[in-house]
C-alpha cells in the first residue's frame, strides 16, 4: 500500500509530503512510524528540520497542533515549515483586496467614514468632516476638504498623494497630524513616514525616491 | 395613497417647523388633504405656529399607548375645509416614548386618508430623527445659508444615504438674506446646492413677517403677497409636479412711481 507520508530529500534538507488522498488519521499513524524509523536509523546527533507539505489540504489549528506535538516528541526533529499548496477562498479574496488599487468615486459627507482594504485612487469629493480611510495608500484626484487616513491602522509604508490646501488632518500608519501649511508644498504632496519615524511632506516628483517599491510591481508592460 | 415627507435638517433653528406648517398650509390651499405630524416630543411647536395649541385633546403618544384613537387625536384646522389636520407631539413624555416601528405604523394608517403626510423632525440625529425618517417616503432637508447649517445638512444627507428612503432627499434653502447673499457674505444658492449635491426644491427669503405671523398662529403662506409666502407656495407647486422658476434674488430698487408715492406716504 502506498504510504500516506512520503519522505523526500532535497538540497535544502528533508521534506515530508502528506498525501492528499489519505485521511488525516492515517497520516498521523504513518508519520509516527516514519519518524520512529528515522530516529532508529539516525546514528549521528545531527538535528533534522522538516519542511512539511500538506498538498491541497488545509490543516485546522487543532491538526497543526497534533502534528507539532508529535514531532516535538523526537528531540532531534523539528518543523521548519508547515505549508499547503492552497489557501482559504476568504484569504484569497482578502489578498486580492489588499493588492488592488480600488477606484472610488463618491461623496463622503460630514460624519461618514469610508474604509477600504487596499490602495485607493479617489475621484470623488470628501466634505468637511468626512473621512477616507484605507489600509493601503491613498491617491487623490478629486476634491478633499475632509480627513485622509492611509495605512490604517498601522501600515507605516503607506503614502498619501494629494493636494493638501483644504485638508485639515492626515494620518499615515500610526502617525496623525494637523496639516501645517508651512510644512506642505504647493500642489500635490506626498505624505509618508520618513526614516526618523515622523510624517514628512514632499512634492510629487519625490514619490519614486520616497517609496520605490510602489513602482516595482510586475505586469502592466506591453 | 398619500406620500409621507419628512422635513429635517440636523441643526436646530433653521425653520423645520415653520417650513412644515407653511408647506402643509400651502398644499391645503391648493386643495390637497394634508396631515402634519409633530415628532418633536417634549418640545412641540407646530401647533403654536398653526394657532391650534388650544385645541389639543390627545397627542401622538396617547395614540401609540392606546389611550386614544388616531381620529380622536387629529386636530382639524377650521380655516380649511377638512383639508388640514395636525397630529400633535406629546409635551410631557420622554423622548424615547416613540419607536420607529410605531411611527411607521401610524404613517401607514394616515396615508390612505391623506394626499400628504408631513413629518416635522426634531433637531439632532438621535432617536427623534430615526423615528421621523422611519415612516417617510421622501425627505426635505432645510438649511440656511450658514456654514454650520450646511455642515449639519451634509451630515443628514449622509445618514439618509445610510437609511435610504424611496426618493432622494431634496433641499430647501431657508431664511436667505438677499442682500448678504448678493454681497457674497454667505454662500450663494448654486454653491450650497453644488456642495450638498442634492436637488434644490426651493428657496425662501428671510422676512420679519414670518415671525410676526407665526406669533399670531397664522402661517405666512396665507399672505399671498409676501416674498417668503411665495417661496413656500412655489415649493408646494413643485411638490405637485409643476415647473416653477426660482425666485429672483435681486432686491428690487423702488421705481420712480414707488418713490413718488413713498414721498406722499412719508408726508402723511
Amino acid at each position: 500500500m502506498q504510504q500516506s507520508v512520503v519522505l523526500k530529500a532535497s538540497n535544502d534538507g528533508y521534506e515530508l509530503v502528506f498525501r492528499q488522498a489519505a485521511s488525516f488519521e492515517t497520516i498521523m499513524v504513518d508519520l509516527k512510524t516514519l519518524l520512529d524509523r528515522l530516529q532508529a536509523d539516525n546514528t549521528t546527533d545531527k538535528r533534522i528540520s522538516f519542511d512539511m507539505d500538506t498538498q491541497s489540504r488545509l490543516l485546522t489549528a487543532e491538526q497543526t497542533q497534533r502534528v507539532t506535538q508529535l514531532v516535538q516528541r523526537y528531540p532531534l526533529f523539528s518543523i521548519h515549515k508547515l505549508a499547503a499548496d492552497v489557501i482559504l477562498a476568504a484569504d484569497a479574496v482578502a489578498m486580492i483586496e489588499r493588492s488592488t488599487v480600488h477606484l472610488v468615486n463618491q461623496i463622503i459627507r460630514n460624519g461618514q467614514v469610508v474604509s477600504i482594504t487596499g490602495d485607493v485612487l479617489f475621484f470623488g469629493k470628501i466634505h468637511e468632516g468626512g473621512v477616507l480611510r484605507a489600509t493601503g495608500s491613498i491617491f487623490v484626484m478629486g476634491e478633499v476638504a475632509g480627513i485622509l487616513e492611509a495605512g490604517y491602522p498601522d501600515h507605516n509604508d503607506a503614502v498619501i498623494v494629494s493636494a493638501l490646501a483644504t485638508v485639515p488632518r492626515v494620518r499615515v500608519g500610526e502617525l496623525l497630524e494637523l496639516v501645517d501649511p508651512d510644512k506642505t508644498v504647493a500642489g500635490t504632496n506626498v505624505v509618508y513616514i520618513n526614516d526618523i519615524q515622523a510624517l514628512d511632506f514632499q512634492p510629487l516628483n519625490q514619490l519614486k525616491r520616497v517609496r520605490p517599491k510602489l513602482f516595482t510591481r510586475n505586469g502592466g508592460h506591453i | 395613497m398619500g406620500k409621507a415627507i419628512v422635513i429635517t435638517s440636523g441643526k436646530g433653528g433653521v425653520g423645520k417647523t415653520t417650513t412644515t406648517a407653511n408647506l402643509g398650509t400651502a398644499l391645503a390651499l391648493m386643495g390637497k388633504k394634508v396631515c402634519l405630524v409633530d415628532l418633536d416630543i417634549g418640545l412641540r411647536n407646530l401647533d403654536v405656529i398653526l394657532g391650534l395649541d388650544n385645541r389639543i385633546l390627545y397627542d401622538i403618544v396617547d395614540v401609540t399607548r392606546g389611550r386614544a384613537q388616531l381620529r380622536q387625536a387629529l386636530v382639524k384646522d377650521k380655516r380649511f375645509d377638512d383639508l388640514l389636520f395636525l397630529l400633535p407631539a406629546a409635551q410631557n413624555a420622554d423622548k424615547d416614548s416613540l419607536q420607529p416601528d410605531q411611527v411607521r405604523a401610524l404613517v401607514e394608517e394616515l396615508k390612505p386618508d391623506f394626499d400628504y403626510v408631513l413629518l416635522d423632525c426634531p433637531a439632532g440625529i438621535e432617536q427623534g430623527f430615526m423615528n421621523a425618517i422611519a415612516g417617510a417616503d421622501a425627505a426635505i432637508i432645510v438649511s440656511t445659508p450658514e456654514i454650520s447649517a450646511i455642515r449639519d445638512a451634509d451630515r443628514v444627507v449622509g445618514l439618509l444615504e445610510q437609511y435610504p428612503l424611496a426618493e432622494a432627499p431634496k433641499l430647501v434653502i431657508n431664511r436667505i438674506r438677499r442682500r448678504m447673499m448678493q454681497d457674497g457674505e454667505t454662500m450663494d444658492i448654486d454653491e450650497i446646492t453644488h456642495h450638498l449635491s442634492i436637488d434644490l426644491l426651493g428657496i425662501v427669503f428671510d422676512d420679519d413677517a414670518v415671525i410676526r405671523t407665526s406669533n399670531n398662529g397664522e402661517p405666512i403662506v396665507l399672505d399671498p403677497k409676501n416674498a417668503a409666502s411665495q417661496g413656500y407656495r412655489n415649493i408646494a407647486r413643485r411638490l405637485l409636479g409643476e415647473t416653477v422658476p426660482l425666485m429672483n434674488l435681486e432686491v428690487q430698487k423702488p421705481g420712480v412711481w414707488a418713490r413718488i408715492t413713498g414721498i406722499f406716504h412719508h408726508k402723511k
